[in-house]
């Protein structure tokens, strides 16, 4: 499948033209002008895909309590990229398609292209290409990776490596091991490999930082379905639990988990296999296998900077070099369409020459602007501030 | 620009405007920076009637000229006002720092909780309610603690938004008694 952006790379050594899609006018620029392709992967749930199946249940009042969250059509439309940019730049943001945008920045001097990409293979080609500015904005499954889905959100296998792991799933990029509460395996119904106690407690090193290496239990099936605050009591069901883990377990195993702060409380944890590098099983849709050529990477799913930035900058090595290499992630839950749709609206709007000049002030400038915008739209019903931060404290 | 002119520019406009925003903010500045420029170059100049009268107005501006202060180059400035200068920031920086750490230690006694706030998606991770005090806490921490790792603060910073509000009221208590704050608040 050809990469959306190919096209635009390969005429910007040439030429670039600012009409429409099939418009006569020409209005080609001179040979030289700086084109930057920004790539936004969105994820399962956060998919234009997703937002489109869920904008039409609306328009049909056809809203159930399953997704009474979403406030309004409004809303909905404004979570979309890049459509979501048009109430910020209006005609000046040129649809070019309904996954892909340009706009021209007078200030700087730079044509900007967005292609909006949901698949796993396009994401990884995107983070392989020269010189792009990638964003993934999707959840980050509890720092397991990028995850990928169409806009069937439903349970199923899309929430661990996928029904098709080239296209959807989750990329690989987190801790060889990981917490992760049992509710949400049962709530999702995919796949998990749990890590089977032997006696030794895992090396501090293959941990997720925020797992309590101090509490950590060997619990049986059974114990891992009891309510944290009642020993006599099933949260869930073992059966339900055992058809999901892989490979099947003897039946007198027990497993490493942990009791800690969930998104529902004091929840049961269970530590799971999420290497970014040998997923082994012919699975090479991680971040090891991975040869990560973009200039900027932007992980805006939750937490992203605790889950994924000690494995994509410590561990892969993928460290920033003069003006290349740029990692931008937040410290706190996120919003991520919210997040992403400012961050690119801050991109665009940096308002000195940018033209052949190196990207540090762009991007500074954004990581500032993108809080503070974040911070503002904020309210005591709403919350979208989630910290961007590149890595140091802010 | 006075407050109808401000108000006439701000009112038709939404919060997507960004562009909109940014060229207000960027004139509002420029305003106010105007005489402060004006201040700085006459500080920086030869005429040693006014020089020392606008570095005098200028040190009464405090934090409002800093960042013209640090915009002025130092290059091709002699060596008493370069010193000058780097007294007259750092001065206006601990000035602020010491108003703001009063302000911050009013509100580490205040245990109001937050609203309840919800995302207008459904995020997979959430944090926990908190209050005035454990926000201000937080703020604290990235005042004080200069020597901790973005890493090591976010975790830091979970792993207190996580504690029951006692052990909270305890690493509070704990902290406001730290030498360091107590010379800070003096």
């Amino acid at each position: 499948m050809p990469n959306p952006w190919d096209a635009v790379l390969a005429n910007s050594q040439r030429s670039v033209c600012r009409q429409e899609k099939d418009s006569d006018a020409h209005s080609a620029l001179s040979p030289g002008v700086d084109v930057r392709v920004i790539v936004v992967a969105q994820g399962i749930q956060f998919n234009n895909a997703w937002f489109d199946l869920h904008i039409d249940m609306a328009e049909n009042l056809e809203i159930t309590t399953a997704i009474d969250y979403l406030p309004d059509l409004q809303v909905l439309r404004a979570q979309k990229t890049p459509h979501g940019l048009k109430d910020t730049f209006g005609d000046d943001l040129i649809m070019l398609d309904d996954s892909s945008a340009s706009y021209w920045s007078e200030a700087q001097q730079v044509q900007f292209y967005i292609f909006v990409v949901s698949t796993k293979d396009l994401f990884i080609k995107a983070l392989e290409t020269p010189g792009l500015h990638v964003i993934y904005s999707g959840h980050a499954r509890y720092g397991q990776g990028p995850c990928f889905g169409d806009a069937d959100d439903g349970p199923g296998e899309n929430w661990g490596n996928g029904t098709d792991p080239a296209t959807y799933g989750i990329y690989r990029m987190g801790f060889p091991l990981i917490g992760i509460e049992i509710e949400e395996v049962l709530k999702q119904k995919y796949s998990i490999s749990p890590v089977i106690a032997d006696g030794t407690k895992p090396a501090p090193s293959l941990c997720h930082p925020e797992i309590p290496i101090g509490n950590l239990h060997q619990w049986s099936l059974d114990e891992l379905t009891l309510d944290p605050h009642d020993n006599n009591k099933h949260s869930f069901n073992s059966a339900d639990l055992k058809a999901l883990l892989k490979p099947e377990p003897a039946a007198d195993v027990k497993f490493w988990g942990f009791d800690a702060a969930g998104h529902s409380g004091y929840v049961r944890h269970i530590l799971v296999y999420a290497d970014w590098q040998n997923t082994g099983d012919g699975y090479d849709y991680d971040l090891g296998a991975t040869d990560i050529q973009c200039r900027v990477f932007c992980h805006f799913g939750c937490s992203s900077f605790i889950h994924n930035f000690p494995i994509v900058r410590e561990r892969k090595q993928w460290q920033r070099e003069g003006d290349y290499k740029f990692a931008y992630w937040t410290q706190k839950p996120s919003t991520c369409p919210y997040t992403t749709n400012a961050w690119l609206s801050s991109i665009l709007a940096y308002s000195k020459p940018n033209n052949s000049s190196p990207w540090e002030p762009s991007l500074k400038w954004a990581l500032q602007h993108t809080n503070d915008y974040l911070k503002a739209i904020s309210s005591p019903k709403w919350n979208y501030a989630c910290d961007i931060i590149d890595q140091k404290k802010l | 620009m006075t407050q109808e002119q401000f108000n006439a520019r701000l009112r038709p406009l939404d919060v997507k405007k960004i562009r909109e925003l940014i060229a207000l903010a960027s004139d509002i500045r420029r305003e106010v920076n105007e005489p402060i420029h004006a201040a700085i170059s006459l500080a920086l100049g030869p005429d040693p009637k006014t020089a020392p009268m606008a570095r005098y107005v200028l040190a009464d501006l405090a934090e409002l000229a800093v960042a013209a202060l640090l915009d002025a180059s130092i290059d091709k400035m002699p060596p008493f006002e370069q010193v000058w200068l780097c007294r007259t920031v750092v001065s206006a920086d601990l000035q602020l720092r010491a108003a703001i750490v009063r302000h911050l230690d009013k509100m580490l006694g205040i245990k109001t909780m937050l609203p309840t706030v919800k995302s207008s998606v459904v995020l997979e991770e959430s944090l926990p309610p908190t209050r005035v005090c454990d926000e201000a806490y937080l703020e604290m921490r990235r005042l004080l603690n200069l020597a901790e790792s973005g890493e090591e603060n976010s975790l830091a910073e979970r792993a207190f938004l996580n504690f029951s509000e006692a052990r909270k009221d305890a690493e509070i208590h704990k902290a406001r008694q730290e030498k360091t704050w107590k010379q800070l608040l003096e």
